[in-house]
């Protein structure tokens, strides 16, 4: 596979998606799982719904990891065929990778809300799925995020037939 | 269907001397939630005539029955030798719920009863719970001696020589090893050198040491070593070397050990033989203490009661026979409807398969009374959502099987669990169609059968720009049912002005926007000036956020197409991992296995979540505010259900 300009911006575009949604994910997940020690020492038949509170912030990791998967695939470094990746076709999956990784800060957001859901479920434990669509809610900018990411590599050819 | 269960209230005047058996048989019929008639009794009309019921006179006699029960049940639990059910057993296989049978026993009768067992229970049960007591402090004052006893092992002095003669102490302590000096000196200046200081080096830098001194001076000695942090071990009543004593310690331990299981075996068969009538004295006393209770909420006049509350509709005729029945007519009771500003309890009905999809509803909330019923509206479109965002027909397969599973199991004897696991199999079912449609078998993988392929219509990884289209619009019907939802309710209610003000701009909106785009302007104009004037009418300063607040609603459908490309996307990773693993030979070959069953089960996992999350979401946040009202109280009435009791 030949190393171009282009095939170089698109992996670092991959990187950016990727590593910027662990990063994000890891302290949602970190302040919810904060929260959730605190729960389960108080009582410890609580761990299921803190458990699935502390699982909703993940789903930006995922569209990270989603987003540098789609790079790779496109561009040829993972399983497709290889192909001449242009300059501006690398650009442009940088500038997937981008969108992705800064949409995917809004994890850190959506762990917070997680773990003073884990609160509210400790206090009353009917407010289980109220705790859940909370948290959600953070999650929507995550999506159109992920959303024009795939937006442009459909656009650049990255990804399509 | 459409609405929660339609109410009518009920007034019952009756002889106070029927008064227990009115409520008796409210609690057997299960149909009426009472009403609390303090709130009323605020009217100055009402307060003249009537007066708060008296509260009941045994109703602390039962709260303590119930305590002393409880008391009994928790020890039994703790020593009961049965094992309880796993809690994956519980849901997947459990096994039928125990019952115990026995004639239903209330009122004077009961407590009397109760008061029996109590006794009985006490007197055979004190004794060896007070031996257990005694044992338990004992193993733990040896196993305490024991550990002091490991710190000064190495000391060779006999323990009966320890604790105070006529004139001197002999004390046992540790010190670190770098303060020995220290206190030498310190005992040497405290006693004029009147002391003796027998020392062992031990483990970790510390030393085992005896130290013997005048009686006068112990404790002015003890305060003053102290802060040189010597360590004062205090062992007493045990002889021979400190070895020895281990010994002999751990052999009374050992005794200590069987006689403890002696008396939990002798507590464990007082357990089999109470615990049965115990549990029917515990509910038994359950039911009575509702009754109870439930004096609290009525009204007395002279030697009347007064009782209020909701039943609903079609249970209101019998409910009428059967308390006239019980008070020997003796009762004046009246049925109407309710009036607008009642607090109406809510009851949802739906038919059985809808009836499972509650759970969504009451996890958002209940719809107030005069409110609409979402359940019906909420199963199709969450279906669709949830397949499609989890387009993936194997998915959908394992979604069935956990579903059917549920039902199977848990589900026999746990209505929750059986309606959960409905939900998931009809889910499974619609993703296995969508994704069958879509060409997802565990991603691509199943494709390379050619049967499988031949059903594809849709390539959502190609088709990407349709894809969002179709989500698009999807969301755009769902957001057009939510309105004219909200505009036929508040139609039907009359109340016309939320009917027009508050969301028909949009229905005209989008009929102008389209002929506009198609080139009739006209017609195009006509219909989006009238949409402007609807919405300059309803929301005057606010129409500017209407129209990016719709616009917003919209386009979060479009999460539709993203997780759906999400679950689709990371199949196809896991494919090309294994596939890549698959041509390293033969360990790659098992590590492609692996890598493809753990993948998608974890794809499986995430995703399904995630689509029932967002499934949810897209119903509470963009149908619901349409035309939901939250916020009703739940339909409780006095009813009757024992656990483990089957009345004969």
């Amino acid at each position: 596979m030949e190393i171009t300009a282009g095939l170089v911006l698109a992996i670092m575009g991959a990187a950016v998606s990727m590593g910027v949604a662990a990063i994000s994910s890891g302290i949602g997940v970190g302040l919810a799982g904060i929260a959730g020690a605190g729960v389960i020492s108080e009582d410890p038949k609580k761990f299921g719904p803190v458990l699935v509170l502390q699982a909703l912030p993940q789903t930006q990791g995922i569209y990270g990891f989603l987003g540098a998967v789609l790079i790779l695939i496109g561009v040829g470094v993972l399983g497709g065929a290889a192909k001449e990746i242009p300059l501006g076709m690398g650009y442009a999956a940088l500038g997937g990778g981008i969108v992705i990784g800064l949409s995917s800060i809004t994890a850190i957001a959506q762990g917070a809300i997680a773990a003073s859901g884990m609160g509210a479920v400790a206090k009353r434990p009917e407010t289980f799925g109220q705790a859940i669509v909370l948290a959600v809610m953070a999650e929507t900018f995550a999506i159109f995020g992920l959303l024009i990411a795939i937006l442009i590599f459909v656009g650049t050819k990255i990804m399509g037939a | 269907m459409l609405r929660p269960t339609r109410m009518k209230k009920i007034q019952i005047l009756a002889l106070e001397g029927y008064r227990y058996q009115l409520i008796k048989k409210l609690q057997e019929l299960g149909t009426v939630h009472l009403t609390d008639f303090a709130e009323k009794l605020t009217d100055p009309v009402l307060k003249d005539l009537l007066n708060p019921h008296p509260p009941s006179s045994i109703i602390r006699k039962i709260a303590a029955q119930t305590i002393s029960v409880n008391r009994f049940l928790d020890l039994f639990g703790r020593y009961d030798l049965e094992k309880k059910e796993g809690f994956m057993k519980g849901i997947f296989a459990p096994s039928p719920p125990r019952k115990i049978e026995t004639r239903e026993i209330y009122g004077k009768e009961l407590i009397d009863h109760v008061d029996g067992v109590l006794e009985k229970v006490e007197g055979e049960i004190e004794d060896p719970v007070n031996i257990l007591e005694k044992i338990d402090e004992e193993i733990n004052e040896s196993e305490k001696a024991i550990k002091s006893l490991n710190l000064v092992r190495s000391l060779e002095i006999d323990l009966s020589d320890v604790g105070e003669t006529e004139f001197s102490s002999v004390i046992l302590g540790i010190a670190p090893n770098e303060d020995l000096e220290k206190l030498r000196e310190r005992l040497k200046d405290l006693t004029g050198n009147t002391f003796y200081l027998g020392v062992k080096e031990t483990s970790d830098n510390k030393t085992a040491a005896v130290l013997v001194c005048l009686k006068e001076e112990t404790v002015s000695i003890l305060t003053n070593i102290r802060r040189l942090n010597w360590e004062r071990i205090d062992i007493k009543g045990l002889e021979g070397t400190p070895s020895q004593a281990i010994d002999s310690t751990n052999k009374k331990l050992t005794l200590l050990g069987e006689e403890r299981i002696n008396k939990e075996v002798v507590i464990g068969d007082i357990s089999k033989k109470w615990k049965d009538k115990l549990k029917i004295c515990q509910e038994l006393l359950i039911a009575e203490r509702q009754r109870e209770e439930s004096q609290s909420k009525f009204a007395s006049m002279e030697s009347a009661v007064i009782i209020e509350g909701w039943v609903p509709k079609h249970m209101a005729e019998k409910t009428v026979a059967e308390m006239k029945n019980v008070s020997h007519n003796a009762c004046v009771i009246e049925t109407s409807d309710p009036e607008d500003n009642d607090d109406v309890p809510v009851q949802l009905t739906n038919p059985k398969f809808i009836r499972s999809f509650e759970l969504l509803t009451r996890l958002y909330g209940l719809p107030v009374y005069n409110g609409i019923d979402p359940t019906m509206f909420l199963v199709p479109g969450f279906l669709l959502f949830f397949s499609i965002m989890l387009t993936d027909a194997m998915y959908g397969i394992m979604a069935f099987i956990l579903g059917f599973l549920l039902i199977r199991g848990g589900g026999k004897y746990n209505q929750l669990i059986k309606d959960g696991g409905i939900v998931f199999a009809s889910a499974g079912v619609a993703t296995f169609v969508i994704g069958g449609l879509t060409g997802g078998w565990f991603g691509d993988f199943g494709l390379k059968l050619s049967f499988l392929k031949a059903v594809q219509i849709f390539d959502p990884m190609v088709g990407v720009t349709a894809f969002l289209l179709i989500a698009l619009v999807i969301g755009l019907t769902h957001v057009n049912v939510g309105v004219v939802i909200q505009i036929v309710d508040n139609f039907k209610r009359g109340k016309i002005q939320n009917a027009i003000g508050e969301n028909l701009w949009f229905l005209f909106a989008q009929p102008g926007i389209f002929f506009y785009i198609i080139g009739h302007n006209v017609i195009g104009l006509i219909f989006i000036i009238i949409s402007l004037i609807l919405l300059l009418y309803g929301h005057k300063a606010m129409a500017m956020f209407q129209i990016t607040g719709y616009m917003g609603d919209v386009l979060s459908y479009a999460r539709l197409m993203a997780l759906g490309l999400c679950t689709t996307g990371i199949a196809m990773t896991v494919n090309v991992l294994s596939s890549m693993l698959w041509k390293i030979g033969v360990i790659g070959i098992i590590f492609a296995v692996i890598v493809f069953l753990v993948g998608h089960i974890f794809n499986f996992v995430i995703n399904a979540m995630g689509s029932f999350v967002h499934g949810l979401r897209l119903h509470y946040v963009e149908f619901f505010t349409k035309f939901y009202q939250s916020g009703g109280a739940e339909f409780a009435p006095l009813n009757k259900q024992f656990e483990t009791l089957e009345i004969k």
